[in-house]
């Protein structure tokens, strides 16, 4: 991914001081902190309970102002209202209007966004088929379970089709179905709408799954950051992997190893299955087995208004940049959402498949920019390309 | 606009599935159900329970929709900081005076709405009642004249004291009478002649009569109909039980056909009566004039304070006037609910209600508060301070209270619907100026800063 000279946001001596009634100095939540993301990065905020993300996610927003240093978001100061326009932001629990129901909620948004009511109520339509709660859109929130609420707080962020997108444990009391989903999610809108995403989790798969960039927080100070695969590669380790070696090829490998480079084999195992797969696999079979379960539906398409139009990416992010020097109307969205192509799903997934074809042919593993990242990608494009199918095959 | 509009949409939403304002809602619309058939009024007429059923109506209405407006605005803020929903709505492109506008928009939708259907249920409930026998004879006319029209009520024009206190010192000149008298000798005759007519001019002495002129009547002489002379004399040693022999010589007297045959009629005092009068006694100028005589010989009958003598006559409907007190009565709630979102911008909810509560309590009995003040104020009663050392300041603390909180008696125009009188449409203006756009403004104008200065999120580390 490749960053443009103006960080999205950018944090200079960001502190944060909670004070008592007689102004004493409690706690300091966030301390010195430094923080620059880029457009189109999916950036993680990591840390423990307390560790000062949340804060800091707060002050991005003007939820609280920093007790010292400076915060910008596109160029300008948070309290700024016209910025807002172009910002996603899912909190840390979904706090909604529990007497309103799910379009209810979605619509007062989009109303807050001055979207216009036919666009409204087409993108509440789609983002409401996206979470999967279609079904449950005249239900109060009230009576949602958490997973539910989850996921029309992600709706009601990207109502206005955001340039940045700030989540704040964006997985927490989902499923692992829908942990997954929201993960596809984050990499479909980073890699093919070129969206700026702020991630903020103590999930550390979560992180390592999407996240190009991190910074690592512990009692409010940054104690790591830096490109992910850096700070996670093992530069003195080696690992092969093949299909299953008979025990004397194992041997001999192990001999010629050690004459060789004169090195031992640490270890040599048949590699289990990760938990997060063996179970998405079962609830595929099941789900093929058409078996009921009650709550929120598995996650639709992608919203068409998310999905369709040119991705301006890095064009774009510069010019809100640039934009930012001079004053923006409020409530402007930044991008215009072209009219909905005739099978988005398709063209979307088409448009994946194509992409992901390009990066696993255009360069050699050793050399590839983003191996995990590609690595994910291609069990997206799967599963997509297989609930496409499976959808479409009761219409044909 | 837009972002205004969803919060106050929103606002309304939210207080119709809130239990809270169901009960209210429920309350009001069940107590003007049953009103109509458990006012009794004076227990004998028609006119009497109609307007007891409205003075109780308006009242209840007022104070329910003011303690409504006081729990929705003290919580609108406050609860979505404690909820914390305010997260999702000021992380929008919403600037915070915005959410304050919009929040005070939806409750006072709210409040038209409702104050909509107190219109139409008074309405219907006067209805009902008007539709009841009654077997007091001109109960029903009273009913229909005094309580279901609104009456413009003109007071006498006092005549030019000066001018009468010069004729009369012309007189004594030409009596030769103040030719001893120095010039300021005479100077102080005047000014007591003055202030004797003054103090003179609403009183008759037995026996004789004098001319009450009322003045700028907007009526059509051409009409069939009638004018009411309303009044109440009174005893000078304050005697109720009396009976007073008056006779009423109606009419401009330099024009014969505004002359009226006189009425001659034996009035208790203390008590107000009215005399129809046939329009055609006012004259062509719009003036009419009334001779009133005490025909008895015992005592001089006064017309004491300014609505004990007056001419009333019919402009218009009741619901004009009951729609203008429930407009009067909105800017009320309207002032209120600036206060109570003011309030919720920086305190809980629980002590944004007892704030409001006692700014409730001070605007309905100022005028009381301040009498209260005065006799315990050791500078009136000439006794030691029963508050010691905090006396001064409490009492200056309570005073610029008082003070500062509108005095809602002078915003209170239930007795003109009661009494069928008009109510002024500059009082109408007058409370929206100063309830709403002056102090409301002022208020939301503080509630704004406050949000706008205030950190919405707590401390979570």
């Amino acid at each position: 991914m490749v960053a443009t000279a103006v960080p999205v946001v950018q944090a200079v001596g960001l502190t944060k001081a909670f004070k008592d009634f007689w102004h004493r100095q409690r706690v300091l939540a966030v301390d010195r902190l430094d923080l620059d993301i880029h457009a189109n990065e999916v950036f993680g905020l990591l840390g423990p309970n307390g560790s000062g993300k949340t804060t800091t996610i707060k002050m991005l927003l003007g939820l609280l102002y920093p007790t010292r240093g400076r915060i910008g978001v596109f160029g300008r100061p948070p309290t700024d209202v016209a910025v807002k326009a172009r910002i996603g932001y899912l909190p840390e629990e979904s706090y909604l209007y529990r007497f309103l129901n799910a379009r209810e909620t979605l619509d007062f948004y989009g109303r807050l966004f001055r979207i216009p009511r036919p666009e409204r109520r087409r993108r509440v339509d789609q983002l409401l088929e996206m979470v999967g709660l279609a079904g449950e859109a005249r239900r109060r929130i009230g009576e949602y379970s958490k997973g539910m609420a989850r996921r029309i707080g992600l709706a009601q962020a990207l109502i206005n089709d955001p340039a940045l997108l700030i989540l704040d444990e964006p997985t927490t009391g989902l499923d692992p179905i829908g942990t997954r989903e929201i993960k596809d999610l984050i990499l479909f809108l980073n890699r093919e709408k070129r969206k700026t995403i702020l991630l903020c989790s103590h999930l550390l798969a979560d992180v390592e799954d999407v996240c190009q960039r991190v910074t690592v927080l512990y009692g409010g100070r940054r104690q790591a950051m830096g490109d992910i695969r850096e700070l996670l590669s093992q530069r003195d380790l080696t690992q092969i992997t093949t299909e299953r070696l008979e025990p004397s090829t194992i041997e001999e490998i192990r001999r010629l190893i050690e004459r060789l480079e004169g090195k031992s084999v640490l270890s040599v195992t048949a590699p289990s299955d990760k938990l997060e797969s063996f179970f998405l696999r079962i609830v595929r079979e099941a789900r093929q087995a058409r078996l009921r379960t009650s709550g929120a539906a598995s996650g639709g398409q992608i919203a068409d208004f998310l999905a369709s139009g040119s991705a301006e990416g890095e064009a774009l992010i510069a010019s809100l940049v640039t934009a930012s020097t001079r004053p923006a109307p409020a409530g402007t969205t930044p991008e215009t959402p072209a009219p909905p192509p005739e099978e988005p799903a398709r063209e979307v997934i088409d448009e994946l498949v194509a992409g992901a074809r390009r990066s696993a042919e255009g360069s050699p593993p050793e050399e590839s920019p983003a191996p995990q990242a590609a690595e994910a990608d291609t069990g997206v494009i799967d599963d997509l390309v297989r609930r496409a199918q499976e959808r479409r095959a009761p219409g044909e | 606009m837009q972002g205004i509009w969803a919060i106050a949409r929103l606002m309304v939403a939210e207080s119709i599935r809130r239990r809270v304002a169901i009960v209210f809602i429920a309350v009001q619309l069940g107590l003007l159900a049953v009103l109509p058939f458990v006012v009794e009024g004076d227990g004998v007429t028609l006119r009497s329970r109609v307007q007891s059923c409205l003075a109780y109506a308006l009242g209840a209405v007022g104070l329910l929709l003011s303690l409504l407006t006081v729990f929705l605005s003290c919580a609108a803020v406050a609860d979505e900081i404690r909820n914390k929903t305010v997260f999702t709505v000021v992380s929008k492109p919403l600037a915070r005076w915005k959410l304050v506008a919009g929040k005070w928009l939806g409750i006072m939708l709210l409040n038209a709405a409702l104050l909509g259907v107190t219109l139409l249920a008074v309405s219907a409930a006067v209805w009902y009642l008007a539709r009841q026998p009654t077997s007091v004879p001109g109960d029903r006319e009273a009913l229909q004249f005094e309580v279901l029209s609104v009456r413009h009520g003109v007071k006498p024009s006092p005549p030019d004291f000066q001018a009468l206190a010069e004729e009369e010192i012309r007189r004594l000149r030409q009596e030769n009478r103040l030719q001893d008298v120095s010039p300021d000798g005479v100077e102080a005759v005047r000014r007591s002649l003055v202030d004797n007519y003054r103090a003179g001019w609403r009183s008759i002495p037995p026996g004789q009569g004098r001319q009450f002129i009322f003045r700028n009547l907007r009526v059509d002489r051409e009409q069939e109909g009638y004018l009411h002379l309303r009044f109440k004399p009174t005893h000078p040693g304050g005697l109720s039980d009396v009976a007073a022999l008056v006779r009423l010589y109606c009419g401009d007297p330099e024009d014969p056909d505004t002359q009226m045959a006189p009425v001659e009629m034996e009035c208790l005092v203390d008590r107000f009566q009215t005399v129809p009068i046939p329009l055609a006694a006012v004259n062509r100028e719009g003036v009419f004039y009334v001779l009133i005589a005490s025909a008895d010989r015992g005592f001089t009958i006064t017309f004491e304070g300014d609505d004990s003598l007056e001419l009333l006559y019919g402009i218009g409907q009741f619901h004009w006037n009951l729609f203008c007190c429930l407009a009067i009565l909105w800017c009320r709630l309207a002032f209120l609910a600036a206060g109570g979102l003011a309030a919720s911008c920086f305190v809980s909810f629980p002590v944004a209600c007892m704030a409001m509560m006692l700014v409730l309590f001070v605007s309905a009995s100022g005028g009381f508060l301040m009498d209260a003040m005065e006799w315990v104020d050791p500078g009136t009663t000439g006794k030691a301070d029963p508050m010691w050392i905090f006396g001064p300041p409490l009492r200056w603390i309570g005073r610029t209270f008082v003070r500062l909180v509108p005095d809602f008696s002078r915003y209170d125009a239930t007795g003109n619907v009661a009494s069928g009188r008009l109510i002024p449409l500059v009082w109408t203006f007058q409370a929206a100026a100063y309830l709403v756009l002056v102090r409301g403004l002022i208020l939301g104008v503080l509630a704004s800063v406050i949000l706008t200065w205030r950190e919405v999120a707590r401390p979570t580390a």
